[in-house]
């Protein structure tokens, strides 16, 4: 996948993605499995293993959740942070830990 | 019973908060607030006034209100970025937020600062003013993710002047008591809302300069 980074690089890639979530009755958010296009142009389904962290942001007055989660991707597990923009409603990978 | 009031204002605001941004949301490297960096008009169209610096940028003498050109000559390494008015509104809006949190009488002076007016608080915070400076000040970093200065005092002038008298991130008081020694060896020029024509009058009137 020609938009992931290789395991050892941490800087920020803010790749848009396609979220597929659950909202539990508190309006609790958990991202379940999530689409983006590689640098083929080939739509990667990743499907998340395990929500390892939730944090909630409001830097310079933008809402942002934080989801630290852990997911296979091209066989190797990964970590990464995604975020979703309150305001936009948008989901990104801001960036992979491992 | 005494009235406190705060001044707080955020440093370099239009800069702090774009830098915060590209740091806090987008995740680059490079703090704009390290480096010699302007908020600018359009530099390809060759038009446009610095509208905020970074503290590196002060000192190759680059004011607010000069032409982008001009500061340019001055440091040709100058990194200027364009405003983003939806993002300052947003930034000044949570500032405000977190300000009406421990306060109901907040008064915005301008997009980035405002004054807190603690009357009727004795009860809540007497003796720990400073204190509850400091926590408002450390929350704003922590949380919003740029910094400001807090003024303290009785009224809503020293309040002001107060948070002038150092910068940045600091908690300063400029309580009646303390006017000799900290108000009077600054210029007449300090005064708050004293107006270019006074200033020069006053240099008339026996007043030191």
């Amino acid at each position: 996948m020609g938009a992931v980074p290789k395991m050892g690089t941490s800087a920020p890639v803010n790749i848009p993605i396609q979220m597929y979530c659950a909202v539990d009755t508190t309006g609790r958010i958990s991202p379940i499995k999530f689409c983006f296009e590689d640098s083929e142009h080939m739509i990667c389904t990743i499907h998340i293993d395990q929500i390892i962290s939730r944090d909630e942001k409001n830097y310079v007055g933008i809402r942002e959740k934080q989801f630290f989660c852990s997911a296979q991707i091209d066989g190797v597990r990964r970590l990464l942070e995604i975020r979703y923009s309150v305001d936009t409603q948008k989901w990104r990978i801001f960036q992979f830990l491992s | 019973m005494m009235r406190y009031v705060f001044h707080v204002d955020a440093n370099s605001a239009f800069l702090s908060w774009s830098a915060a941004y590209r740091t806090n949301i987008l995740g680059e490297s490079t703090d704009l607030r390290t480096i010699p960096s302007i908020v600018g008009g359009d530099q390809e169209k060759r038009h446009g006034i610095v509208l905020a610096k970074s503290i590196p940028a002060k000192k190759y003498d680059i004011q607010t209100g000069e032409p982008v050109v001009s500061a340019v000559k001055k440091c040709p390494d100058l990194v200027v970025i364009p405003p983003d008015y939806g993002l300052y509104v947003s930034a000044s809006r949570a500032l405000i937020g977190i300000l009406k949190k421990y306060c109901d009488q907040v008064v915005q002076y301008s997009i980035d600062e405002a004054w807190t007016v603690f009357d009727g608080y004795e009860r809540l915070y007497e003796g720990q003013m400073v204190s509850l400076a400091h926590d408002i000040r450390n929350e704003v970093r922590e949380k919003l993710g740029y910094t400001v200065n807090i003024g303290v005092s009785t009224n809503l002038l020293l309040a002001k002047m107060a948070g002038d008298l150092s910068k940045p991130d600091k908690v300063r008081t400029l309580f009646p008591a303390e006017i000799p020694h900290k108000m009077w060896p600054l210029p007449v020029s300090d005064l708050f809302l004293l107006a270019a024509q006074p200033r020069r009058n006053s240099t008339g009137w026996g007043y030191i300069p």
